[in-house]
């Protein structure tokens, strides 16, 4: 069993009846020859199917390992630079962005509701009027570095950022869906947040309250 | 034949795509051609099922369902060989990169999408570049499914001289190969 004659021997009996061939250190006569008999294995019409239980079987791990939804890039609350980062991301990132852009981190914790950008030097800064925000309805605002939504969720009203957790592209309200639409790639986004994808992260929300009628949301200073 | 259309791969989700359907989709409408191209370079299917789901274990998760068809297939791709090259220097001692001149040709080779006999056609042309009695041992093997006896009874030959001319006879189809 030593000499490249019956190894390679052994190497096709296995391929011929379909086992898993014995491995070895192929030397550089061998290895050609086992290269062949693995392309010759083919030569079969239908041979090199795959079942379809193992197709289904691989389709089930696949999905079990995507579909737990991943953390969120940063845990605790967010700084006034990670603030900037996160609301300052222009759509034009979205167009250079590369293939393999967004590694899903391993999830092994549940995706806490949302993150709540909390900049370091905050102040309150009144953006609309309460009144403009009907049960049902979002509205976008710009303050400072900050790009959101009011919504208001059964009365209550909340903001969240306007910023595509994908790459970056700013969401439009759609009114007649009740959710918020990514121009870029079609990512959807609940009026709480919640991403319609769920390898997605929701969308951060921002400390908002209600003053005298407006809507105040708490913003970093410049 | 050739210059007709063939339908793109769709990956990206439709907008009201919940969760996984960007995923499915992807693994779908690749998974067969990625597992031939894998199986025909291994040439077993415990191999090529463990290896198939190595290439989409890795790849998957890094893959942005946005991306368009091509590139998905060529990140696929990429990645099959990649986990091939693993699994012939690990269990083999063989470094791909230095067989350039013999068999590794078809292994860097791309899969054309849609082109699903290619694994069929290349031993085809590698059983149909050989000397006759070369030709023929191989043949019982590979597409009859003899044993060497039954192989060496066919031929009327001993077993051990069928084993040298299925040895001779590979060798001789890795050459050929390499030199397409």
């Amino acid at each position: 069993m030593s000499n490249p004659v019956e190894r390679v021997a052994d190497w096709v009996d296995a391929l011929v009846h379909g086992r898993r061939p014995p491995r070895f250190a192929a030397d550089r006569e061998e290895a050609p020859a086992l290269l062949a008999a693995a392309a010759l294995k083919s030569a079969r019409p239908g041979e090199d199917l795959p079942s379809p239980e193992f197709v289904e079987g691989l389709r089930r791990r696949l999905a079990e390992q995507l579909e737990p939804a991943p953390r969120p890039r940063a845990g605790g609350l967010f700084s006034r630079r990670r603030l900037l980062e996160v609301t300052g991301f222009s759509a034009a990132a979205a167009v250079a962005g590369a293939i393999f852009s967004r590694a899903v981190e391993t999830p092994d914790t549940p995706l806490p509701k949302h993150q709540q950008l909390e900049p370091d030097n905050a102040q309150w800064v009144a953006v609309m009027a309460a009144s403009a925000v009907p049960p049902g309805t979002a509205a976008r605002f710009t303050a400072g570095a900050v790009e959101g939504f009011i919504v208001n969720r059964e009365g209550a009203i909340e903001a969240l950022s306007a910023v595509c957790t994908h790459m970056g592209c700013i969401l439009k309200f759609n009114a007649t869906a009740a959710r918020f639409d990514c121009p870029c790639h079609g990512a959807t986004f609940a009026l709480d947040g919640s991403p319609g994808r769920g390898y997605l992260d929701s969308l951060p929300r921002i400390a908002a309250r209600v003053t005298a009628g407006k809507v105040e949301v708490s913003v970093a200073t410049a | 034949m050739s210059d007709v259309a063939r339908p793109e791969l769709r990956v990206v989700s439709p907008p009201d795509a919940e969760g996984m359907a960007g995923w499915d989709e992807v693994y779908r409408e690749t998974v067969v051609m990625i597992y031939r191209y894998i199986y025909a370079r291994v040439g077993n299917r415990p191999d090529a099922e463990d290896l198939t789901t190595h290439v989409y274990m890795r790849a998957l998760p890094r893959l942005r369902v946005e991306a368009a068809a091509a590139e998905v297939r060529s990140y696929l791709v990429t990645t099959a060989k990649t986990v091939l090259a693993d699994h012939w220097r690990d269990h083999y001692d063989v470094q791909l990169a230095e067989l350039d001149d013999t068999l590794a040709a078809p292994i860097v080779e791309e899969p054309t999408p849609g082109d699903e006999e290619a694994g069929v056609r290349r031993a085809a042309r590698i059983l149909n570049s050989l000397p006759d009695h070369y030709r023929r041992v191989l043949e019982l093997r590979f597409l009859r499914g003899y044993s060497l006896r039954e192989t060496a009874g066919e031929l009327g030959i001993t077993v051990g001289n069928a084993k040298v001319l299925q040895h001779r006879a590979l060798r001789r189809a890795a050459l050929t190969e390499g030199e397409d």
